[in-house]
């Protein structure tokens, strides 16, 4: 028995039966709707509009890149600023992409890591009260609550602003709570030990041991959760009307204007399809370069592998 | 604290017999200002952006709101509720119910068995798995707006031949809806791949290598073996998908932002465009916030009570790993 549990489980070309055939077709057939879908869209951003109602499947017809010019230009919003109006183009948008995503995701994966270390290793009844809040309410579905939440926000003074939108990520109440909470459960206090040995504090144990040994768990949860805001347009577009990221530019293009829109409209479908690739492209590129650290073994216990 | 106090006072029995020294001590006992310092802010967050939140939103339900009084709340009252059963809105209700229910049986009886299907492809590293995991992985990291516009524009012009014109759209058309689940459907497959191979990775290798020695087949070991050691797993999806009923906006929003023909609707589009939209029915945006709050109410009322039921009915009946 011992000897399996060495093996990984392996490639097993060799012999294809039903189970394989069956499912292999399957995801070819996936595979090909989806990367139609997205080569298609990438080739259309190349195009005029007569060229694909033309011929929509000659692909590598009459290729350029005005479309992706025409984004910076087409692609506006007005925003309120000093008693007026203010244009905002896609630069803006994207700057706000990265503030609203960058600092959303750092703050949630932190806030998580540090509830998370303090409920594994400290027993106490808050510890104990709080990782049974996190269970109840990850699985109690509650419905309806946005109009409140905006209410809330806007008493508070944090609707509209990014700090808002960065105070609404800080909470530990996520899926990641749970992987953070196994992988610090793994980890021996006997460091602790020797660190306060040592003279240090818990602080020192905290910052200086227990958040360096998490950081891969700890970088591969802001990865997943920047990929996540990033895309998100519902949370911006509720919530900071005025601060419109890229995501929440694409959908009003989507549905031809409305809003702050200051774009044309209908917007031009080739330069829609420009702009959905240039907001994901940092994402796919992002994607490319951590492919392992994103799709690795992200499991209740930590990372795998 | 007890393990911390246990171990502190081991070290000082093998260390410093005598006890701590002041600084050492000093440090060492901060355990409770560190655990508050870490712990205040979160907590705060969560009793505000939860608890204050949602308990708000109960109040709101039954609360009756006065734009002529100068915007106030003026009382309590069920009319909130009462305005989801006057027959002019009723039928649009049932309507989303439908959808949304149609929605949920996909999720359950198409994307979770596939996914599965696909997941264990993967994990057993068949033919160009590496490959197929990427593209899998590929809807979950694109921008859902993004891929609607991909979508929408490869439907109504590159498919406009075979379809007999453009499909997506405002105006009603009896296509629509099959595109749009067929759009889910794409979407949703690949949602919680990764959640069923990093469960497959854990599961014992010796007892799938022991099947197969036994004569077990592909499926036979994915059924009698993977499953049973996954169920956890799958049961946390699929109470997932329940959870999402009434909060499921099947990409809706995306595709039409306001304006979806009321044929597709399904509660978690009708919610969040109450929301979003007070003028929606005529009314102003504050009262329309009292009956979103109420809607979710009844919703919650119906949905949390099930998601549990069932959770629990699974992991008792489910199978056994062993």
């Amino acid at each position: 028995m011992t000897e399996f549990k060495k093996k990984s489980p392996r490639k097993s070309h060799k012999r294809f039966g039903v189970y394989e055939i069956v499912v292999l077709c399957l995801l070819v057939l996936y595979s090909a709707a989806v990367l139609a879908l997205i080569l298609w869209g990438f080739s259309a951003s190349f195009r005029t509009y007569a060229s694909i109602t033309k011929n929509p499947w000659k692909v590598f017809d009459n290729l350029k890149i005005d479309n992706y010019i025409a984004v910076f230009e087409d692609f506006k919003t007005l925003k309120e600023h000093a008693g007026g109006f203010k244009t905002v183009y896609f630069e803006e948008m994207f700057l706000n992409s990265l503030l609203y995503a960058g600092g959303g995701a750092f703050l949630q994966s932190i806030c998580t890591a540090a509830i998370a270390y303090c409920t594994a290793k400290y027993d106490n009844k808050c510890s104990t009260i709080i990782h049974y809040v996190v269970i109840i309410t990850l699985s109690l579905p509650i419905v309806g609550n946005l109009a409140s939440m905006l209410t809330v926000t806007k008493k508070l003074k944090l609707y509209d602003t990014i700090i808002g939108s960065w105070i609404m990520k800080f909470g530990f109440n996520n899926i990641y709570y749970m992987i953070f909470y196994a992988f610090f459960r793994k980890i021996s206090w006997e460091y602790a030990e020797s660190a306060f040995l040592d003279g240090g504090s818990h602080y020192t144990v905290f910052f200086r041991i227990m958040l360096p040994l998490a950081v891969p768990v700890i970088s591969t949860i802001f990865l997943l959760n920047f990929i996540q805001y990033w895309n998100d347009f519902e949370t911006p577009y509720m919530f900071l009307p005025n601060h419109t990221t890229s995501a929440v530019m694409l959908y009003m293009s989507i549905i031809g204007g409305g809003g702050t829109w200051a774009g044309p409209s209908p917007v031009d479908i080739t330069t829609q399809l420009a702009a959905a690739f240039m907001v994901f492209l940092p994402i796919f590129v992002l994607f490319l370069v951590f492919k392992n650290k994103i799709m690795g073994n992200l499991s209740e216990g930590g990372i795998k592998g | 604290m007890d393990r911390i106090k246990t171990k502190r006072r081991e070290a000082a029995g093998k260390i410093f017999p005598n006890g701590f020294g002041t600084k050492r001590k000093k440090a060492i006992s901060g355990g409770n200002v560190f655990y508050a310092s870490i712990v205040a802010l979160p907590l705060l967050q969560f009793i505000v952006f939860y608890v204050v939140v949602n308990f708000n939103s109960f109040l709101m339900a039954f609360q009756s709101y006065e734009n002529s009084a100068g915007t106030a709340v003026i009382g309590y009252t069920w009319d909130n509720f009462a305005y989801f059963f006057d027959k002019t809105v009723l039928p649009d209700l049932w309507l989303c119910i439908k959808n949304s229910l149609l929605y949920l049986g996909l999720n359950i009886v198409i994307c979770v068995p596939v996914s599965l299907l696909f997941s264990y492809y993967v994990y057993k590293k068949f033919l160009f798995s590496g490959f197929f995991k990427v593209v899998l992985f590929l809807p979950s990291i694109v921008c859902s707006t993004a891929m609607v516009i991909f979508y929408k524009y490869f439907v109504n012009e590159g498919l406009s031949s075979a379809l007999g014109g453009s499909v997506i759209g405002p105006v009603y058309n009896p296509k629509q809806q099959g595109v749009l689940v067929v759009f889910y459907l794409l979407m949703t497959f690949s949602a919680n791949i990764l959640l069923y191979i990093n469960a497959m990775s854990q599961t014992s290798e010796a007892v799938v290598e022991a099947s197969k020695i036994d004569g077990a087949s592909e499926i036979g070991t994915f059924v009698h073996v993977i499953i049973p050691q996954i169920w956890g797993t799958i049961v946390s999806i699929i109470v997932i998908f329940l959870a999402w009923f009434a909060t499921n906006q099947a990409y809706l929003f995306t595709f039409y932002g306001f304006n979806t023909n009321r044929e597709y609707q399904t509660i978690g589009y009708y919610l969040f465009n109450m929301v979003q939209d007070g003028r929606y029915t005529g009314s102003s945006l504050e009262q329309m916030y009292r009956k979103a709050s109420a809607l979710g109410l009844m919703f919650t009322a119906i949905v949390a009570p099930v998601t549990i039921l069932v959770r629990n009915l699974m992991l008792k009946y489910g199978p056994n790993e062993n």
